[in-house]
């Protein structure tokens, strides 16, 4: 923390904690308290819409039936390889758009081509699963009509489960690359020029040049924008749920869908408690694991 | 060498071009849909530049859909739970930032961890509390859930911005005599504004976007927003696009016009934190 120097020290004092405390209580009641609420539950069997009967102890039965639950595993799966391959080229790609933006060429429109760029951080997940719908449509839509020109025809978005993975993919990379490249650009923009001018009077090609200064200089924020991205892609629901409601079957369904399965088609509390928990778990271990790293590499 | 950098430049302004077509064709798209006619929407090949434009959609969902109910809904949503997440999150910010002591470590992740939280986790036993207490399908609900949500991450943003504040300044205001409350209200809030407005900015975008809380905990016109709005008219595909198209339309226009308007604190308040190591 930057503030390590300037912070007041105050250890018998109760400052610190009556400056939190409006926060800290407004979470406890918003937060905390469902979070133990969905703890306790996930220990028990209830049918919420049915409360007349009482909701049963199984015990561990729900945690275990994670695993027991063959739809739920191929689901995890796609959570993971589906975070894994939009994390990767939402990296790449935002690193282009940051290389773009970062060129001398562009001069005093720098600032407006990153405003056009930022453009898909302000929209609403659901809108964007909709926009995405409209364009992949296969019968009315513009891209099967562009595919068709060059002898591409009728792919069958939304009904076969390779094209509609692609088209869940790519709307995440529609929406999330520009945070990657913003944070990025602000990287490189840190950057002193005049390591870049030594660089060519030494004869660095533009390759080495990135290779060599900006790729070592943008490491922190890099590293900050995986651990943010892979986050909040394990917990992808809004597009998803838009735009193929996680069909083709099941082919699309994340974690967080069946969550919302579980707990609002089929009533099912103790299930949806405990699969939400456990994942609540896991991404709480993930992003302290690639903290402790990004700590390691920048101490 | 001419010839490489003629080259260089093409291909630079190719890719500038692909970037752009990339980002603006979807909402293009969009927008273009809702100014089809009926016809029109099942063309095929498909009508990139509809002419003439028709409001007939938007005539649709003002008249037919409740639209204007839902606007209002997510402007008095967004309005309402901003300013008090800010002000809740710069309180905290100010104790995290300016203060050592006990648990403080442990509290920091225990915000972070909400950052994690999947919304959907605490979506059904807050569905199940509201529902006992009356503010389920409510305004209101959705406001108190908004401000707590958005807070650990303005508080993180905002511990940034007083981070930076040099001690000196802190410093001479205590020894002039200063309480903790003076040093907050008088020295610290007028030296962070920037990042109040980040703040703030973050807090109207996520409020007027947010889908997992608003599909749960509502389900009547009476307090649905706009996301919830656009998703319960999928039912019926294609003869709804276009009147979808109008209400993505609605939907977007204002915030983005706002968005863009404020760009520079925006850049601000995602950068903060990320780019120092």
């Amino acid at each position: 923390m930057a503030s390590t120097k300037t912070a007041i020290r105050s250890r018998r004092n109760l400052e610190p904690y009556l400056f939190m405390a409006p926060a800290l209580i407004v979470l406890l009641l918003v937060v905390a308290i469902p979070i133990g609420y969905a703890l306790v539950q996930s220990f028990y069997k209830y049918r919420w819409n049915i409360p007349t009967i009482p909701p049963r102890f199984v015990g561990l039965e729900n945690y275990l039936n994670i695993f027991k639950d063959e739809d739920l595993l191929k689901s995890i799966g796609w959570t993971f390889s589906f975070t894994a391959v939009v994390v990767s080229s939402e990296l790449v790609l935002g690193l282009a758009l940051a290389l773009l933006l970062n060129s001398r060429r562009l001069g005093r429109l720098r600032a407006f081509w990153r405003g056009v760029f930022l453009i898909p951080l302000m929209i609403s997940h659901v809108i964007s699963g909709f926009m995405f719908r409209m364009v992949f449509d296969p019968e009315y839509g513009p891209v099967n009509h562009l595919l068709s020109l060059v002898g591409i025809n009728e792919v069958r978005w939304f009904t076969e489960i390779f094209p509609t993975r692609l088209v869940v993919i790519l709307d995440d990379m529609w929406i999330a690359t520009p945070f990657v490249m913003l944070v990025l650009l602000a990287g490189m923009q840190t950057i002193p020029v005049e390591l870049y001018e030594a660089g060519s009077i030494d004869g660095a090609s533009a390759w080495a040049l990135f290779r060599h200064i900006t790729l070592p200089s943008i490491r922190y924020p890099i590293m900050v924008v995986i651990v943010i991205r892979v986050m909040d892609a394990l917990r992808a629901f809004d597009m998803i749920f838009m735009l193929s409601r996680g069909g083709p079957g099941i082919s699309t369904t994340t974690v967080m869908l069946w969550n919302y399965r579980y707990a609002f088609q089929f009533f099912a509390m103790g299930r949806a408690c405990a699969v939400s928990f456990a994942f609540f778990i896991v991404i709480c271990l993930i992003t302290l694991v690639s903290m402790g790293i990004l700590h390691r590499e920048t101490a | 060498m001419i010839a490489r950098k003629l080259l260089n430049s093409t291909l630079f302004y190719i890719a500038l071009a692909l970037a752009i077509l990339w980002t603006a064709f979807p909402i293009y798209w969009m927008i273009a849909t809702s100014f089809k006619s009926g016809d029109m929407l099942f063309n095929w090949p498909p009508t990139y530049f509809p002419y003439p434009l028709t409001l007939a959609n938007y005539e649709y969902i003002f008249r037919l859909q409740p639209i204007t109910k839902f606007l209002t809904n997510s402007a008095i949503v967004a309005v309402a739970s901003t300013p008090i997440s800010v002000a809740l999150a710069a309180l905290a910010a100010f104790g995290f930032s300016r203060f050592r002591f006990r648990g403080r470590n442990l509290l920091m992740f225990l915000f972070l961890a909400v950052r994690m939280l999947p919304a959907l986790i605490i979506a059904l036993p807050l569905f199940m509390m509201f529902r006992s207490v009356g503010l389920h399908d409510s305004l209101l609900g959705l406001i108190i859930v908004y401000t707590a949500f958005n807070m650990p991450f303005n508080i993180w943003l905002l511990q940034g911005f007083f981070a930076e504040v040099p001690s000196e300044i802190q410093d001479s205001a205590l020894i002039d005599g200063c309480t903790y409350w003076q040093l907050f209200m008088q020295v610290m809030i007028p030296l962070i504004t920037p990042g109040l407005v980040a703040s703030a900015i973050f807090c109207l975008l996520l409020a007027w976007n947010e889908f997992s809380f608003a599909l749960t905990l509502t389900y009547t016109v009476k307090s649905q927003t706009l996301p919830i709005a656009i998703a319960g008219m999928t039912n019926d595909r294609g003869t709804l696009f276009g009147s979808m198209g109008a209400v993505g339309t609605v939907a977007t226009l204002p915030i983005l016009a706002f968005a863009l308007y404020v760009q520079k604190y925006l850049v601000q308040g995602l950068t903060a934190g990320a780019v120092k190591g």
